[in-house]
């Protein structure tokens, strides 16, 4: 029998933990360290050039991760992929361009990635960040051909994860206010519907990166002194480099009955770890549906207040923080009751014949 | 064309393993056809309402 924990931190909702750029991958590896394998979306490891999640953790982007967690598809891991990468014609400033093509250079010769190439967007994509009335960051785009042609083309000539780097439209202040740790990230929701949009229209991995104009380069790195959690993102503006680390084992989708007994099925799923005021999404209703512990961090706080008790979902277990949570994940995995560890301990309850 | 959306939905929290289909099936009404929610997510409760959030894919075909 595989364990596997999926952790979840919505991207966009300012989670204490993980609403920066890869600040919640401490919290994955100490997860993963429990079980045989961590299924994560980008949002929790991306950290601009950085990508510190553990070998066991598994990428897999948000939609692909919801059609597992409704147990529509199987997850297969891969020895690597081969990985092509879309940039937006919008951002093609010299500085903007070089800084994405030395970026994948980079991860090619550090890491061994096999990048078959990039390829320019014919049209910009003008994808705008968009603050939404819970206070959470969503995004706005008139035409998704741009980066799907491309990305198609690349897919063709061997590709089989994308990476796309694209210019997105945001307020100053959205940003300056993020960098003081007081607001939600304002990149994260257009990232994530790139992706998410590639995911659903060629069914592959794929991730997406911010592209900056020199202008905008120039603005975040001379921030000094920001909010820890933000401050891969104060060094460089390399965002290509997390996501190509992330794609090069990123697991693959595939149809249910065509699984091997090495690939992961829902049935794998131990628990689900997620921030505890984010349990209206898919991947904990999922889970309430197929009575899969969801493990509901407290300490991860984020702007939106949607508990398991507002919504009187039976399977949430409670966890003070990650620390916490990684001690229950180990109890599920052992078979241990969460009762008996706790004091004080309840009688056995007598149960009357109802026959 | 990707799109945000908020919509309102009364819900059974008695029945809380049958929120994601009705959740589903709600949008699948409301959106028809030609648009896809690419996520959602209920973003406030009160009561037995929930105010949910779609980003939606609409095909222009």
């Amino acid at each position: 029998m595989k364990n596997v924990l999926v952790q979840i931190v919505p991207t966009g909702v300012g989670a204490e933990i993980g609403g920066y750029v890869g600040d919640a991958t401490p919290s994955t590896n100490l997860l993963g360290s429990t079980v045989d394998s961590i299924i994560v979306h980008p949002n929790v490891v991306n950290g601009v050039l950085l990508n510190c999640a553990s070998h066991n953790a598994i990428y897999v982007e948000g939609y692909m991760l919801d059609k597992f967690l409704q147990g529509e598809i199987a997850l297969r891991p891969v020895r690597a992929n081969k990985v092509g990468v879309v940039l937006d014609i919008g951002a093609k400033d010299k500085e903007s361009t070089d800084l994405a093509i030395d970026t994948i250079e980079a991860v090619r010769t550090n890491k061994g990635v096999d990048i078959i190439g990039y390829e320019f967007t014919k049209k910009p994509v003008g994808a705008k960040a968009v603050k939404t009335k819970a206070g959470a960051f969503v995004g706005e785009m008139k035409d998704t051909s741009a980066f799907i042609e491309p990305a198609k083309d690349l897919i063709k000539k061997g590709a089989t994860a994308i990476a796309v780097g694209t210019m997105i439209q945001i307020e100053k202040k959205d940003l300056d206010t993020y960098f003081k740790g007081k607001g939600p990230n304002p990149y994260g929701g257009t990232e994530a519907l790139i992706s998410r949009t590639l995911s659903n229209k060629l069914n592959i991995p794929a991730a997406h990166a911010p592209l900056l104009r020199l202008k905008e380069m120039e603005e975040m790195l001379y921030k000094s002194r920001v909010d820890p959690r933000a401050a891969a993102e104060a060094v460089t503006q390399a965002y290509l480099g997390c996501i190509l680390q992330g794609l090069h084992k990123a697991a693959q989708p595939l149809p249910i009955d065509k699984a091997r007994e090495d690939d992961i099925l829902l049935n794998d799923v131990l628990a689900v770890v997620i921030p505890a005021t984010c349990m209206g999404g898919i991947p904990a209703l999922a889970a309430e549906k197929f009575k899969i512990p969801i493990i509901a961090v407290k300490e991860n706080k984020t702007v939106l207040n949607v508990t398991a008790d507002k919504l009187g979902l039976k399977q949430a277990i409670t966890a003070k923080n990650y620390l916490e949570a990684a001690g229950i994940a180990l109890a599920l995995k052992n078979g241990i009751s969460l009762d008996t560890i706790r004091r004080p301990i309840k009688h056995v309850k007598e149960i009357k014949n109802s026959f | 064309m990707i799109h945000n959306q908020r919509f309102t939905l009364k819900v059974n929290k008695k029945e809380s393993e049958k929120l994601l289909d009705s959740i589903h099936s709600f949008l699948r009404k409301k959106l028809g056809k030609k648009k896809y929610p690419l996520r959602y997510a209920i973003v406030g409760i009160k009561g037995n309402t929930a105010t949910i959030e779609a980003t939606i894919l609409e095909d222009k075909k």
